[in-house]
């Protein structure tokens, strides 16, 4: 029995599996920075959406109406891989000489010299403003009708004290909008920790990658335990994993809402 | 333009691939929401439980994971179970499996939308519908389940575009066999072919936005249909306000 325990403590505790516990960190940064960066630009295009001037109100409303319209995995995907090339373009016109140019013979990048490395810290900071281009355009929406929902009186009181619409937007909309808005970010939250699995398309060896690697099939006994393919019981584990953090920021949303409900009617918070 | 029609014709034989999972899933997605919407409701404690379990566990865990577990437990019988059978070829092609997952999950998605809509549906009505006397299953498909679809039809409509989206992860997760590419297998692979990302990503998500289109319109018309009892909307005006 107590053999048994140690085989299997020492069998979680080897290398591999500490890097995969070591991987959740890529999992959690993703969430935390594509979570923050959806709010600052679901603010941004709800401000461009309220925006006086039509153009900047088209702006707002095509950016999350087409970013919405379009599966979070293309534009996640898409613009780290956009992103890439536009700096390589850029540097390329850069430094490129015609020479180098001709003498590249890959489709991309035009010249050696303008070939940009991706590590996995810079595909995880690109994969993080993508989550939160995606995820920002739903929190647009969601702030966009948090805002029309600030009560009219309030707005109507600050103008009549001469605030002009910048700092009506800054003083009441955006301070008073948040207990309305909190219901439909947290699903914007939700959307965004079931999206950090998508990580490994974009070669971050994160949680889901390590999970596949860890229970494929070994035969050898020189890598480690052999086992058969295990693979099922990894995924299981993730899948609990998921469904915890889905638990505990249910909670904690639910805690935040009762928190900021307080002093408001309660029809804000039904 | 040339150019863009010619990726246009490459990518329609992929988009059938997703518009196939799509059509696959949903009918079967819905029936069994329906089931496990009622079972959430339902006043027995063990049925309630699992169905409410059930609904948490696939809304709380993303589709990529799902997938990845379903193929995984699928392959780990296949030398026990599918082989003797004769039919692991049939039970782990992605043409089975993608479809299987989307109906697992978009029942759990689409069921609490039926529980939102089934616990919205005016008691009143009920109540008048069991003071003519009516059964159980009377009730339930002459009052319950009209107010029930009405109610629900417009989430329905965004939970079926997201299901038609969801539709993109499927071969990221599941082998892809010989030419069965979905639109974003096409374009990911046209991309490593000659790095041109705007065009074929763009395309891709043409096809993904013109499905969709498709989607609200149909279901805009079956929503029509279901409301045509009621008086007409008031007609949306346009009236452009350029500068406010």
């Amino acid at each position: 029995m107590s053999e048994d325990i140690a085989f299997w403590l020492s069998y979680l505790t080897n290398g591999k599996h500490l890097t995969w516990y070591a991987s959740f960190q890529f999992t959690i940064f993703a969430a935390i920075a594509g979570g923050t960066l959806a709010v600052l630009f679901g603010l941004g295009g709800a401000a461009l959406k309220n925006s006086r001037f039509l153009p900047l109100r088209l702006i707002g409303s095509t950016y999350s109406s087409i970013v919405r319209g379009v599966p979070d995995v293309l534009f996640f995907l898409f613009f780290p891989l956009a992103f890439e090339q536009a700096v390589e373009w850029f540097i390329a016109a850069q430094v490129c000489t015609p020479e180098a140019i001709a003498a590249q013979s890959a489709a991309w990048p035009p010249c050696r010299e303008a070939n940009w490395f991706l590590g996995t810290p810079e595909y995880l900071i690109l994969a993080s403003v993508s989550l939160g281009l995606v995820y920002g355009a739903f929190a647009t929406n969601v702030i966009h009708g948090a805002m029309c929902s600030v009560p009219r009186g309030q707005i109507e009181a600050a103008r009549a004290y001469g605030m002009s619409a910048r700092q009506v937007l800054w003083r009441i909309q955006i301070r008073q909008m948040w207990v309305y808005a909190l219901p439909g970010l947290s699903n914007v939250w939700m959307l965004i920790v079931k999206a950090t699995s998508l990580l490994s398309l974009l070669q971050i060896a994160d949680i889901v990658l390590w999970a596949d690697r860890l229970g494929a099939p070994n035969f050898l006994p020189t890598v480690g335990l052999v086992h058969e393919d295990w693979r099922w019981r990894y995924y299981l584990v993730l899948f609990l994993f998921y469904i915890l953090v889905t638990l505990i920021s249910e909670k904690v949303f639910n805690a935040l809402m009762a928190r900021m409900g307080r002093g408001i009617l309660s029809e804000a918070r039904a | 333009m040339d150019r863009l029609l010619t990726e246009l014709a490459i990518f329609a034989p992929a988009a059938l691939f997703n518009i196939y999972f799509a059509v696959a899933s949903i009918p079967l997605g819905f029936v069994f929401a329906v089931f496990l919407a009622l079972g959430k409701a339902s006043s027995n404690p063990f049925l309630s439980r699992l169905s409410r379990a059930y609904i948490y566990a696939f809304r709380g865990s993303p589709l990529f994971i799902q997938f990845f577990m379903v193929y995984s437990l699928g392959l780990s019988f296949n030398v026990s179970v599918w082989k003797p059978m004769g039919i692991s070829g049939f039970v782990l092609h992605p043409l089975f499996i993608g479809p299987l997952v989307l109906v697992l999950n978009t029942a759990a998605y689409t069921a609490e939308i039926f529980y939102g809509a089934l616990r919205a549906v005016p008691r009143g009505e009920i109540e008048a519908a069991r003071a003519y006397g009516m059964s159980r299953t009377q009730q339930f498909r002459r009052v319950v389940w009209p107010n029930l679809i009405r109610l629900a039809w417009p989430a329905y409509t965004n939970e079926v575009v997201f299901l038609f989206h969801a539709t993109a992860i499927v071969y990221f997760a599941l082998p892809v066999i010989g030419q069965q590419k979905d639109l974003m297998i096409t374009a990911k692979e046209l991309f490593e072919r000659d790095y041109n990302a705007f065009l074929h990503f763009s395309v891709a998500a043409l096809y993904f936005l013109a499905v969709s289109l498709v989607v609200f319109f149909i279901f805009g018309l079956v929503y029509q249909r279901l409301m045509r009892h009621m008086p007409a909307a008031p007609r949306m005006r346009f009236v452009p306000k350029w500068i406010r």
